[in-house]
């Protein structure tokens, strides 16, 4: 090492610069010009363990760690072009082998005349400790973040379990209520009538099984519902129920599926009675107005009922009065007075008859479902139309189709639908020509697996494309005295029972109204 | 004609009806015959036998007004009552218009059942005897030989025989003879009887509608 050659303070200032450079804590390095090092100080050598030698020129970089080399080579580089300081942080082995994070500094040298570039001279501190310190500190707040990223979340679950809409517990796969919010807990009390059965710990689905073995149908499908849940059959169950009384309030059951390997479900009770009373209140309007609807059929049918109801009296007075002359002749013919009085009777059932279908018709009712044979309704309504037909001067036939499986309706409202559309098909042609097309077909017949259709065709006007939109609309009518409720409430009594209703022209003229309703898949052998 | 042959055809699509209707006519004493339609009942040839139709107005197929059109075409001497469950009066007004005897509301008393059928009856002894006497008077006219026959058609008219004779070119004298032979055939007590005779031929259903009192088409 010679200083000499680098115009460097004289021997004096050598001696007390190499003393002053081997007392400082840093390690520390000169180089040259050509990039190459020319001085190590002693705590350098100390750190690295190394001869003097070895470390001089590029030697010392065998040292530093392969990941950091390219990094500090492209510093040094552009540093020494542009002559200025620089600062970098790499990691250099240590004579224990061990790779120590350095903050290196370095500043160009230049010579007194402060014109011409002499080296560097750079000086390094282990930060090692320092960095992990900072490393564990960052460790330490992401954690904590984290953490208390948890804890909110947590607390937001929790407060959002406890806000759910409804009354909500968590059931285990077993049916044992893991959790349940506040809502479900009153709610349980309430139910169960302030026992803890429904709460924390209890087995719902045993609770479940207990009031169905005890008679509670809504009990033992829910049941079904929470095991066919539970089982992973069903992707959910959903049932409406009313408790404590079929008055309310309602409730629907909903059950979910838990999302978590251990299984089990999640229970909703929400209360609907607002739903299901609005619902109800609704049919009940519904029922109000086809019952108007349907008085008001009735009254279009006056005469007709008075000629159907005139037979059998005319039949009853004429006999009684061939029995009268019978007496007063003093005849004795037993055989024939029994026979006529046999008559009358007859007569008078069949009036009786006609009253009860007229009051069936005219009967406020509760929509009733049960299994109906349409074949059978359309001979019913045929029977009060043939009245109609006559005085109307326009013949009906009907059409059965075969084996036509029962639907499920309320008998009264569908009657209902086929008088308005029979009503309607024969005033279409009151006023029109006699030949011998002239005439309503009720047909039947089945249109898929699963539904029916019933067809009333006609020989009238048919229904204007403009008017084929509105004709089912309230308040449409064609006739100068009619309400315009007919087609309406037929529609709805249609889609209340899932089915539909159309109207098309008939290609040969009159228009032809379809109902299709849907079939019940239990073959029943006739109404019940 | 016999009272006994005279029959009351009961027309009602009813059963109970027709037999009750005809149960009670029977009993009051008339014969009768039932139909379930009106045309079931036209198919049938019954112009030669008296008496009248109990007619249902509110009949399948032909109804209680098109059968009365037909039966005044087919058989115009039987009388018709109707009998309807439902009576409008459009349709009683038409029914009487066309000559029905009554129109009954049902149910009817047998009074006015009794009543209208007697009734019935009477108008086709009437229309029958009617229909008789002119087939008399035109057999008779028939027996006529042309002369006599061109004197009957001046006398009726009021001619005395001295303008019979002259419109016809022929003596007085002659017309004598032949309206004394006319007087014979035609069975006539004086000539205001011959008159009537010739009113009453040409007021028959199939007496010519215009023309002299007696026209040709009146001979047979």
């Amino acid at each position: 090492m010679n200083f000499s050659t680098l115009s460097m303070p004289p021997q004096a200032d050598e001696d007390r610069f190499r003393a002053l450079m081997d007392i400082v804590p840093h390690l520390v390095w000169m180089a040259g010009p050509d990039k190459r090092c020319i001085y190590f100080n002693h705590e350098w050598l100390k750190f690295t363990g190394r001869p003097v030698a070895k470390e001089l020129g590029h030697g010392w970089t065998d040292n530093i760690h392969v990941d950091d080399v390219k990094r500090w080579v492209a510093t040094y580089e552009q540093a020494f072009q542009a002559h200025r300081p620089f600062s970098i942080e790499y990691r250099l082995r240590r004579h224990d082998g061990a790779y120590r994070w350095l903050l290196h500094t370095a500043n160009p040298m230049f010579s007194r005349a402060k014109d011409v570039f002499e080296g560097y001279i750079g000086a390094c501190v282990d930060i090692t400790d320092r960095k992990s310190v900072e490393e564990d500190l960052r460790e330490a707040r992401v954690k904590f973040r984290a953490e208390s990223e948890l804890r909110t979340n947590e607390a937001l679950l929790r407060a959002v379990f406890a806000s759910l809409y409804g009354n909500v517990a968590v059931v285990d796969r077993e049916g044992c209520i893991i959790s349940a919010n506040g809502a479900w807990t009153q709610f349980a009390r309430y139910t169960t009538g302030f026992s803890k059965e429904a709460c924390l710990g209890a087995n719902y689905l045993d609770m479940c099984r207990r009031a169905a073995a005890a008679g509670d149908r809504s009990a033992a499908a829910a049941v079904n519902g929470i095991e066919s849940v539970l089982l992973a059959h069903a992707p959910g169950y959903s049932q409406e129920y009313s408790c404590p009384s079929e008055h309310g309030p309602w409730y629907e059951l909903v059950i979910v599926p838990l999302r978590r390997p251990e299984g089990g479900a999640l229970i909703f009770h929400i209360d609907v009675t607002s739903r299901v009373r609005a619902e109800g209140e609704a049919q009940r309007l519904r029922n109000e107005l086809s019952h108007v609807t349907r008085v008001s059929i009735l009254g279009e049918l006056v005469a007709s009922l008075a000629h159907e109801l005139n037979q059998p009296l005319t039949a009853i007075l004429s006999n009684t009065q061939a029995a009268l002359r019978l007496l007063g002749k003093g005849a004795s013919a037993p055989a024939e007075l029994r026979e006529i009085l046999e008559d009358i009777a007859m007569d008078d059932q069949r009036a009786g008859e006609i009253i009860r279908r007229l009051r069936q018709l005219t009967r406020k009712g509760e929509f009733v479902l049960q299994h109906i044979d349409v074949n059978q309704l359309v001979r019913e309504v045929y029977g009060l139309l043939e009245s109609d037909s006559l005085i109307r001067r326009v013949p009906m036939e009907c059409r059965f189709g075969p084996d036509l499986p029962p639907v499920l309706g309320d008998r009264i409202q569908l009657e209902q639908v086929l008088l308005n559309l029979m009503v309607n098909g024969l005033e279409s042609m009151k006023d029109l020509p006699q030949d011998g097309n002239l005439r309503l077909v009720v047909s039947t017949r089945r249109a898929s697996e699963a539904s029916i259709i019933v067809a009333v065709k006609d020989r009238g006007i048919g229904v204007t494309p403009d008017k084929q939109g509105s004709i089912f609309k309230p308040f449409f009518s064609t006739k100068p005295d009619g309400m315009g409720m007919g087609l309406s409430i037929c529609r709805t009594i249609v889609l209340a029972h899932n089915g539909r209703i159309g109207v098309s022209n008939n290609p040969d003229g009159g228009a032809t109204f379809e109902v299709e309703l849907p079939t019940t898949r239990e073959v029943s052998s006739g109404s019940g | 004609m016999d009272q006994d042959e005279r029959v009351v055809f009961v027309v009602d699509d009813d059963p109970s009806v027709r037999k009750s209707v005809a149960r009670l006519l029977r009993v009051a004493g008339f014969r009768t015959e039932t139909f379930v339609s009106a045309v079931d009942f036209l198919e049938r040839d019954r112009d030669s036998i008296g008496g009248c139709v109990v007619l249902d107005m509110h009949l399948p197929e032909l109804s209680g007004l098109d059968a009365q059109v037909k039966l005044a075409e087919s058989q115009p001497l039987l009388p018709i009552v109707f009998i309807s469950g439902y009576g409008d009066v459009p349709t009683s007004v038409q029914a009487m218009k066309a000559g029905a005897v009554d129109f009954l509301s049902k149910p009817f008393s047998a009074e006015d059942l009794l009543g209208a059928v007697r009734e019935a009856f009477a108008k086709n002894a009437r229309e029958r005897s009617s229909r008789y006497e002119m087939d008399e008077i035109r057999e008779r006219l028939a027996a006529l030989t042309p002369r006599e026959y061109d004197v009957f058609r001046e006398v009726v008219t009021g001619q005395l025989n001295k303008q019979v004779a002259a419109t016809l070119g022929i003596r007085e004298k002659t017309v004598k003879v032949h309206r004394a032979r006319v007087m014979q055939k035609m069975s006539a007590a004086s000539l205001a009887d011959l008159v009537r005779m010739a009113e009453r031929a040409n007021t028959g259903s199939d007496a010519p509608r215009a023309g002299s009192p007696v026209s040709e088409e009146c001979r047979p």
